[in-house]
């Protein structure tokens, strides 16, 4: 449709060497389907010099394709949201990593989803079709696999993948769930699909391809199940 | 209404009738001869939801799909990205 605009957020923390290659990534497949588009790049104070990296980015595509809106220090994901919203032109929203595990070739695929059912929320899954992950051995699986059933008998919440954080919104259903949203971490993002439910949002799906972190480790240690457990749980008890 | 409150209803309707019949508030000729089963049917309903629990989770596992042609294809285009924004005077390590 003209007019269409997409605003990817990009919340970044020590990124200096994934931001390069996913601004460049999404800049092509952006250019090859012809939508129009920016990326909120928002730094929270990275001590690695990923806003400088930004900067030559910048320099490279455009001061309307690369918008810089950086933060002092960590503030959390929610807020960069928040921040990125208020920035944004764009009349949808993509979220997403910004450490390559997500890619961009699927955002064209968000879109035609969007467009056939007039979503309000597109949510990139790994959990059925096409779907999947590399670089989880058979326990990250196991508790992954098993953490999203527990979800669904709990929650009912018709999505197939509640923690997943690439999706597609329109501008102001981000806006209204963001500002509804109490929780942190991975609950934050299962909170927001329980959340779209009870306002009575539309949500597709688009099965995705999750290639685990390449440079760095992630963590999936004690603190962070127990984390979920007690974020499940209280969305059990309040909706 | 919340998730727990429609978990404690269901709940309910089920261990209500369930106890009327266990604590032989209410019996007929029927539960008389199988108070044992009743008796046993709320262990028997946990047996079998953690049995398919195991079942359905062990076959998502399974067929967890391990997408090796995805970290191929960004492998390369990391190194596609590098030679042409080094191009564009980006010079990445």
């Amino acid at each position: 449709m003209a007019g269409d605009k997409y605003s990817v957020l990009l919340p970044t923390y020590n990124e200096k060497d994934n931001l390069p290659i996913i601004v460049w990534l999404l800049c092509k497949y952006f250019h090859d389907s012809s939508f129009d588009y920016e990326i909120i790049v928002i730094d929270d104070g990275s001590p690695d010099g990923t806003l400088e990296v930004a900067k030559k980015l910048q320099e490279i595509y455009g001061e309307n394709r690369i918008v810089l809106r950086p933060r002092a220090k960590k503030l959390g994901l929610g807020t960069a949201y928040i921040h990125g919203i208020k920035h944004a032109t764009g009349n949808y929203i993509f979220i997403m990593d910004a450490d390559l595990s997500h890619h961009p070739k699927f955002i064209p695929e968000f879109i035609k989803k969007q467009k056939e059912g007039n979503y309000d929320l597109v949510s990139g899954t790994r959990y059925i079709g096409s779907g999947g992950v590399y670089g989880w051995d058979l326990k990250r699986k196991v508790i992954s696999r098993t953490a999203n059933y527990i979800t669904q008998i709990l929650l009912r919440p018709r999505a197939s993948d509640l923690t997943g954080s690439f999706r597609l919104y329109r501008k102001e259903v981000l806006q209204k769930l963001v500002e509804a949203c109490v929780s942190k971490g991975y609950v934050f993002q299962m909170e927001i699909i329980v959340r779209a439910r009870q306002f009575n949002y539309t949500i597709g799906e688009v099965p995705i391809s999750f290639v685990d972190r390449l440079y760095g480790e992630s963590k999936l240690g004690g603190s962070e199940i127990i984390g979920f457990v007690k974020g499940l749980l209280h969305l059990f008890v309040s909706t | 209404m919340t998730k727990l409150m429609e978990w404690l209803t269901g709940a309910v309707l089920i261990l209500g009738p369930w106890s009327a019949v266990v604590t032989n508030t209410i019996q007929n000729e029927f539960t008389k001869q199988y108070y044992m089963e009743i008796l046993l049917f709320p262990v028997f309903l946990v047996a079998v939801f953690g049995l398919v629990s195991i079942a359905v989770i062990a076959y998502r596992v399974y067929t967890f799909n391990d997408c090796q042609e995805a970290a191929e294809e960004l492998q390369q285009q990391i190194k596609e990205a590098k030679a042409d924004l080094a191009k564009k005077g980006l010079k990445l390590d």
